[in-house]
């Protein structure tokens, strides 16, 4: 199955989008019963409704299994926002790669000049 | 094999009556209406067919989901006809090698067009997103970590999963014979 046959091509743009709110609702946590029937009721409403909620999944659960190629993902793919420490992390890792590299190249200057010197 | 079961050929007949206006209907807006009237045939065929493997309270669902993959299938079809018409079996198994050999890379292209989707989405809701589709946060812990409510975070995987299927429309809808470019040819 292709990837645009779980992106309810074709059906109404509102259903789709209904069916989008139902997904992210009932995914995992538990739902309360009142809301379960809601969803029933609109599930049978339409054939329509009943795909797009089908493609809608497919296409949910297709990105829940990104979870494989996770580590690839958050150090290579995504922009790992998670806290504050963690951009702080980087940036005094990046801040003192940049400064052991400057202090590489005065010095290779350095080396660089006397040597012209001395030749 | 067509079921023994009386009971069961009933049930599907009394569900083909009272519910073939609506799946027509449905499908009017992917097909024309002489194709909506065979894929609604075939797909009942189908389903009489294999009443024996599938659950009564199924019927329906699986009904449905039948007639829609007729219909993708007949406008991918149509496609091919389109192009091949001289030949076309050679042009049938062309397409088929040509299939198997795709397959591999489209599954990596496809992971690759999801991780975009994902990483062009606005950085709280991708975090939301994150938290939940990939690491597997529950809701109640996303709230708290994040200092927002239950219903917030159903509201940002709700935005998020919009935006996703935006961009995989998007960049799906460019390629020649996706769905999209087929439905609008039609």
């Amino acid at each position: 199955m292709s990837l645009d046959e779980w992106l309810g091509i074709g059906l109404p743009e509102e259903i789709v989008e209904e069916a989008i709110v139902w997904v992210a609702k009932l995914d995992g946590d538990t739902v309360a019963n009142k809301e379960k029937q809601a969803f029933l009721l609109w599930l049978d409403a339409a054939p329509e409704h009943q795909w797009a909620y089908e493609e809608i999944s497919e296409a949910w659960s297709k990105l829940k299994a990104l979870q494989a190629v996770k580590d690839a993902l958050i150090r290579s793919e995504v922009v790992y926002i998670n806290a504050s420490v963690e951009i702080d992390d980087q940036s005094s890792t990046a801040a003192s790669t940049h400064s052991v590299l400057s202090w590489l190249s005065i010095v290779l200057m350095l080396v660089g000049v006397s040597v012209g010197i001395i030749v | 094999m067509i079921t023994s079961d009386p009971l069961k050929k009933l049930h599907f007949e009394t569900l083909i009556e009272r519910y073939r206006g609506q799946l027509i209907a449905a499908l009017g807006s992917m097909l024309d209406s002489s194709d909506v009237e065979e894929v609604v045939q075939e797909a009942s065929l189908k389903v009489y067919l294999n009443l024996d493997s599938i659950d009564v309270d199924g019927f329906k669902a699986y009904w449905y989901r039948t007639a829609r993959n007729l219909a993708i299938s007949r406008l991918r079809h149509k496609k091919v006809m389109r192009h091949f018409a001289p030949d076309i079996t050679e042009a049938l198994l062309e397409q088929q090698s040509q299939a198997d050999a795709d397959r591999v890379y489209h599954d990596a292209w496809s992971k690759h067009v999801l991780v975009d989707a994902i990483n062009c989405l606005p950085p709280v809701c991708r975090n939301v997103f994150i938290f939940r589709q990939i690491e597997g946060y529950s809701k109640k812990e996303i709230a708290e970590k994040m200092g927002i409510s239950i219903n917030t975070v159903d509201n940002h995987l709700t935005h998020g999963m919009k935006l996703c299927r935006r961009y995989l429309k998007e960049t799906v809808g460019f390629s020649e014979g996706s769905l999209e470019a087929l439905l609008k040819q039609a």
